[in-house]
């Protein structure tokens, strides 16, 4: 019974995956060939192997955990203060008037460009990189979470004004749920967007983490190691959205999204 | 008749629209020339200016510019043509999806930067090597917009041009492809951001021409004045590349309604 559900899930994956398996096994081929430096373009089964034993060692973990930290500082910081601007500047007009340019014009502006800034101020290591995190992620979810509170249905507002529910009880009770699922949807961009800078600015300014040990391998031209720390940010990527997911679903269980 | 006044309707919505930047501007100075704000910390808003006026008259910049919209610009327009075409074939047919789809699912959350070291030392650390960064990050966002697109074009309008005589092949581009363009148009606006923050990290990681090593380059020194202005100027064209983008995809697609800004 248990060997027949396995062989269905193991059919399953290959019918779902073969593309991938198709694409390694060409990869892993062409790297054998004679003419190939094998240290410029390792063979897939090399990197996959290799992958294991380095997960294994402590140094992984380390810096896994450096950049996932990082990452989650900043993006928390975002969270907590872009839904705060975001909501003020949807309920009050004044609000909106002094932070809707600021806001679209600082959106999509590559804010990483900042980060010799961000260095001079709070250095190389972890504040550094937590504030360039929350600058990047604040803006997405301040621009998210003012178009849910805009959107909110008028006959709902309007239904709790004539209930008596006005000022700061309507912000919380009636346009912060309403908004909800647009807002989440500025989170789950949030998250791509804070590991994407803290690998970046780990790259570029070192200070430890999955980014720095990708670039200093490939300096040291240990290109097994640099493609372990690629698949491993990607991984956690992978993860974070997902768990991101998981956490809407449940906390958004109104509004369920595939 | 229309009253005309000096100050039509456009200039004083974009008056308004603009005081609160010249309020920040404003305060900026004036807490740089009280000391408020010291000049180590922070360069005043008059000597970033200054310093963008330099860059601009002595033509320091526009080798730099060029350099970095040539990238960024061809990277955008591979991304186009490659994302589209893959996204629509995508849609009409099964076993190209069922090839693609894990692979696309894989790349997708690998952050694009990341990858630049590896195609520099495949593709040496020329333009190539970052154009094909560029194409590959904005192409994921165009082709999964395109397949979604393709795929939520209307039942009805397939079946009303296939009773009234068009031909299941021409189906495609009289249909199909018309139909999901304005989606495929505000993905491409997506992926023209992305390739602007693509390009800036390819070029703090390694380049020795481009805005974005420019800024670097300035930052090292600690002439941030210099390195706030490359960054206004980086501000200016991004936004002005933006506007032009959206004017332009406005006048193509007149028969749709867009929605916003």
């Amino acid at each position: 019974m248990f060997f027949r559900k396995a062989q269905h899930l193991t059919l399953y994956f290959i019918k779902k995956f073969y593309s991938v398996l198709v694409v390694l096994v060409i990869w892993d081929l062409a790297a054998r060939l004679p003419w190939v430096n094998q240290y410029v373009f390792p063979p897939s089964s090399k990197i996959v192997i290799f992958w294991f034993s380095f997960v294994q060692s402590g140094e992984a973990l380390i810096s896994a955990t450096l950049t996932t930290l990082r990452a989650l500082a900043g993006l928390s910081l975002a969270i907590f203060a872009g839904i705060s601007l975001g909501l003020v500047m949807g309920k009050y007009r004044t609000v909106d008037w002094f932070f809707r340019p600021l806001i679209s014009i600082g959106f999509p502006v590559p804010k990483i460009a900042l980060l010799p800034l961000f260095i001079h101020w709070f250095g190389v290591f972890n504040q550094g990189k937590i504030a360039m995190i929350f600058v990047d992620c604040f803006f997405p979810i301040v621009i998210y979470t003012y178009h849910g509170v805009k959107g909110v249905n008028m006959e709902i507002i309007w239904s709790a004004l004539s209930k008596g529910v006005k000022g700061k009880r309507l912000m919380w009770k009636v346009l912060l749920p309403h908004a909800m699922p647009q807002i989440y949807d500025g989170i789950q961009l949030g998250i791509v967007i804070s590991l994407l800078i803290a690998f970046v600015s780990e790259m570029v300014s070192g200070g430890g983490g999955l980014g720095h040990l990708m670039i200093s391998s490939f300096r040291y031209m240990d290109t097994l190691k640099a493609f372990a720390a690629l698949i491993t940010i990607a991984i956690i990527g992978y993860v974070f959205t997902k768990v991101g997911l998981l956490i809407r679903n449940k906390l958004l269980f109104w509004h369920i999204e595939e | 008749m229309k009253k005309i006044s000096p100050f039509g309707g456009l200039s004083k919505t974009a008056l308004l629209y603009l005081s609160p930047l010249a309020i920040v501007f404003a305060l900026w100075q004036l807490s740089s020339t009280t000391g408020i704000l010291p000049k180590s910390v922070f360069p005043s808003f008059f000597s970033v200016l200054r310093a963008l006026w330099d860059l601009i008259i002595t033509g320091e910049i526009f080798p730099h510019m060029l350099a970095s919209f040539y990238r960024s610009f061809t990277g955008l327009i591979i991304a186009v043509v490659l994302g589209v075409s893959l996204g629509i074939c995508m849609a009409r047919i099964v076993s190209v999806h069922n090839f693609f789809d894990p692979i696309l699912v894989l790349i997708y959350p690998i952050p694009k930067p990341a990858i630049i070291p590896l195609f520099m030392i495949w593709l040496g650390i020329g333009d190539f090597s970052k154009i094909s960064v560029i194409a590959l990050g904005c192409a994921v966002p165009i082709v999964i917009s395109s397949y979604n697109a393709a795929r939520g074009v209307d039942v009805k309008l397939v079946w009303s041009a296939l009773s009234k005589g068009t031909s299941p092949k021409k189906i495609l581009w009289r249909v199909i492809i018309p139909a999901s363009l304005p989606q495929i148009g505000a993905s491409v606006r997506v992926s023209l951001a992305v390739s602007f923050i693509i390009l800036i990290s390819s070029e703090l990681i390694s380049s020795a021409k481009g805005l974005g090593f420019l800024t670097f380059s300035y930052g090292s020194l600690g002439s941030e004045d210099y390195m706030i202005a490359v960054v206004f100027f980086l501000a200016a064209t991004g936004f002005l590349a933006d506007l032009l983008y959206v004017f332009l995809l406005k006048r193509i697609l007149s028969w749709h309604e867009f929605g916003g800004t």
